[in-house]
């Protein structure tokens, strides 16, 4: 797959990953089927760029990113970091390669240990890095500085802070690493309207700053539309359609990426109803013959239903998995 | 909001709840209605007690811990607050219904859907079996859920969580009633879902001639299906109107705060305004502006002073200390 840019451009290019999760069940505990949860995957990530993944609940979004970090190990495919080939490091080889990415989960209390402070969590990676003991006193000020907290938030426990600061918290410690790459699996679902403007501003501001690139995990579209500069549409484990945000906006081709963003509420009044997309997602455990959109897709032809189809190209910069295209 | 038409009318709610002692006040004198045939919206953000005001209209909140200090929910010309057990049970469900956000934990895992509408149905009204079970089908039928026959005999963790919130809606449509209640219900599922959901509610509404209350704190879902909205913060409804005065011409500093932190693609580059601060996570009960802590416009007065609504025409109102003295002063 190609896409836009020279390769000395691209920090991680994920190519054609697939995970398998065994289900198992009944006696002894057999293998009774396989959850498809990424399916032959690609993906770009920029230098200072920010990628979008959206998809409904259950595509794989989580998954890819955990491929990504290398917290699993994809069944096929490969992943470049820095045009290295990291697939197969061992734990050791990818210890220097671990800490130039970091992620940012959904629930940041889930993630931070409750009996530490905030100041001996930051440490924690500052210790990674080496740094001695008055240097990493004055970096875990400049983190809490850096993510909008204050100095006193060093000397508190997690449960002490909303749920917004704790993002903060999430942030301040993936940043004390001095990461490259920082992937945010839906950093800002659980906040309020309010609290969520803040943490994008932050991730914003703090990508200028450090020239981070980021894999943002949302399936709020409005969100991704402000923030990403890429953007892969997933639906049950594939990528569906794939190019800048206004191409995937403006200019979509696939049926999905149209219903997916015809169903968010307008913010103007007067604008009536979301058109809704019918019936549900179907199981990743037995995914429909052909096209993974087919069921539901409203322009699909024999051809859908029969043949599985490959992300072609339908323009510059622009990949496509449709008949259609 | 013209008398006659009116179907729900509260004012002056107060709810606090005792915890370690203290007193916090979920609800503080938050007044709204819903007329007859209507759509309206409350807004707002986590903890600001759209919950609680809704539970407290169905006659849900638990006492002790909690408390309706204040208050009156008038309900066709009787005040529920006012009503015992038995006859809120008769309101409960046969003229009001809700809807949760969280379909399973409202559903019982251990009972087939058919036989949970059918209890819903037969709470109130006592039907022959045939009877009973075609007008089960016929309520799945019109929440949208395709094969009913089939889908009888399942339990809630065989259904995805859009059919799931279907069923709830049609247990809430069991007893026909005249309003339903509908709590952030399609907060945990996929936008797609959403846009169904809403649509569903919206035909429902209109078929059946109900009035729907909707809480929710996505504006993007207000926007779409409200007819009006309330905007609630920390237990206080600080503007009102038809939607889309409150959402063209905003008047507290908080709902202006509230529609400038929405990203999207119209507004990529420019930082979002946002508002300052947190939002309280208890609170007392503050005399004067609750959101003067984290108001950017904030003056020496909104510390003590929290003035009646003012009131631009059509309903569209706001509570603002300070545009409450810019308008005295003129
Ligand atoms: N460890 C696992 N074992 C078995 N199945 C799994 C595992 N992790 C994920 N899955 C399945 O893989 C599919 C993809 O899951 P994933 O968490 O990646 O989705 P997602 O797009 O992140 O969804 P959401 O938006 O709900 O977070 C799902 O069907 C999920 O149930
Ligand atoms: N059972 C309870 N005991 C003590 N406090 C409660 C109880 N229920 C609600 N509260 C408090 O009342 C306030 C209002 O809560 P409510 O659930 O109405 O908020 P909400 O607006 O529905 O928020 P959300 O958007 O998170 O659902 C909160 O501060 C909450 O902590
Ligand atoms: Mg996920
Ligand atoms: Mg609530």
């Amino acid at each position: 797959m190609t896409l836009p840019g020279a390769d000395e451009n691209v920090l991680l290019k994920v190519e054609a990953i697939k995970k398998y999760f065994p289900v198992r069940g009944g006696f002894f505990q057999r293998v009774r089927g396989r959850i498809k949860a990424v399916d032959g995957v690609d993906l770009e990530i920029q230098k200072g760029k920010t990628l979008g993944l959206v998809g409904e609940s259950g595509c794989g979004k989580s998954t890819v990113a955990r491929l990504i970090l290398k917290l699993l190990e994809p069944d096929s495919g490969r992943i470049l970091y820095n045009q290295k080939e990291i697939t197969r490091l061992t734990e050791r080889q990818m210890r220097p390669i671990r800490r130039e990415m970091q992620i940012i989960f959904q629930d940041p209390m889930g993630a931070l240990n409750p009996r530490m402070t905030v100041g001996s969590v930051l440490q924690e990676g500052l210790m990674v890095l080496g740094l001695e003991n008055k240097k990493r006193r004055e970096r875990v000020a400049q983190l809490l500085y850096l993510v909008g907290l204050p100095d006193e938030a060093a000397r508190m426990y997690p449960h002490e802070f909303s749920g917004g600061q704790r993002q903060r918290i999430g942030i301040a410690r993936a940043l004390s690493v001095e990461p490259s790459l920082l992937v945010c699996d839906e950093p800002i679902s659980a906040l309020d309207v309010s609290i969520q403007a803040q943490i994008i501003n932050l991730l914003k501001e703090l990508q200028e700053r450090l020239s981070l690139s980021y894999l943002f995990i949302s399936h709020d579209l409005n969100v991704v539309g402000y923030l990403c500069d890429w953007c892969a549409v997933m639906y049950l484990g594939q990528v569906m359609e794939y190019g800048s945000t206004d191409m995937i906006f403006e200019r979509h081709m696939h049926p999905y990426t149209k219903a997916l963003l015809a169903s968010v509420p307008a913010r103007e009044p007067g604008k009536g109803l979301p058109i809704p997309l019918e019936g549900d997602v179907p199981s990743p455990l037995n995914p429909p013959p052909g096209c993974r959109f087919q069921g539901r897709c409203p322009m699909v032809e024999e051809r859908c239903r029969k043949h599985e189809i490959d992300l072609h190209e339908a323009g510059e910069c622009h990949l496509v998995r449709c008949w259609k295209v | 909001m013209g008398d006659s038409n009116t179907l729900l009318n509260v004012a002056g709610l107060t709810v606090w709840f005792q915890a370690d002692g203290e007193r916090s006040w979920a609800v503080n004198g938050a007044s709204f209605s819903v007329g007859r045939g209507e759509t309206v919206c409350i807004v707002g953000e986590s903890g600001c007690g759209k919950t609680v005001s809704a539970l407290s209209i169905m006659g849900l909140v638990k006492t002790p811990p909690g408390r309706i200090a204040a208050g009156k929910i008038m309900f066709e010309g009787k005040n529920l607050l006012s009503l015992n057990d038995a006859e809120m049970q008769q309101i409960r469900g046969r003229r009001i219904a809700m809807v949760f956000q969280e379909p399973l934990a409202s559903l019982n895992p251990v009972f087939t859907i058919g036989d949970q509408i059918s209890e819903a149905i037969t709470v109130h009204e006592k039907l022959a079996p045939e009877a009973l079970r075609a007008r089960v089908l016929e309520l799945l039928r019109a929440v949208g859920i395709p094969s009913p026959d089939e889908r009888l005999g399942s339990y809630p963790h065989q259904l995805s969580g859009g059919q799931r919130q279907r069923v709830m809606i049609a247990m809430a449509l069991a007893c026909e009633p005249d309003l339903i209640i509908a709590d952030e219900p399609t907060t945990a599922l996929d936008v797609t879902i959403q846009a169904q959901i809403l649509n569903l509610l919206k035909s429902i509404k209109e078929d059946r001639g109900l009035s729907l209350l909707y809480i929710t704190h996505d504006l993007g879902v207000v926007a779409s299906i409200a007819d009006r909205v309330y905007v609630m913060y920390a237990g206080c409804v600080v503007e009102q109107g038809e939607v889309g005065d409150v959402f063209l011409e905003p008047r507290h500093p908080y709902t202006k705060g509230l529609l400038a932190s929405l990203p999207d693609r119209a507004r990529r580059g420019m930082p979002l305004t946002g508002i300052p601060g947190y939002v309280p996570g208890r609170f007392g009960r503050p005399v004067g502006c609750p959101f003067e802590p984290r108001c950017s416009e904030a003056e020496k007065e909104c510390h003590i002073e929290f003035p009646q609504f003012l009131d631009w025409g059509k309903g569209h109102m706001a509570r603002c200390p300070v545009l409450y003295s810019r308008e005295k002063r003129r």
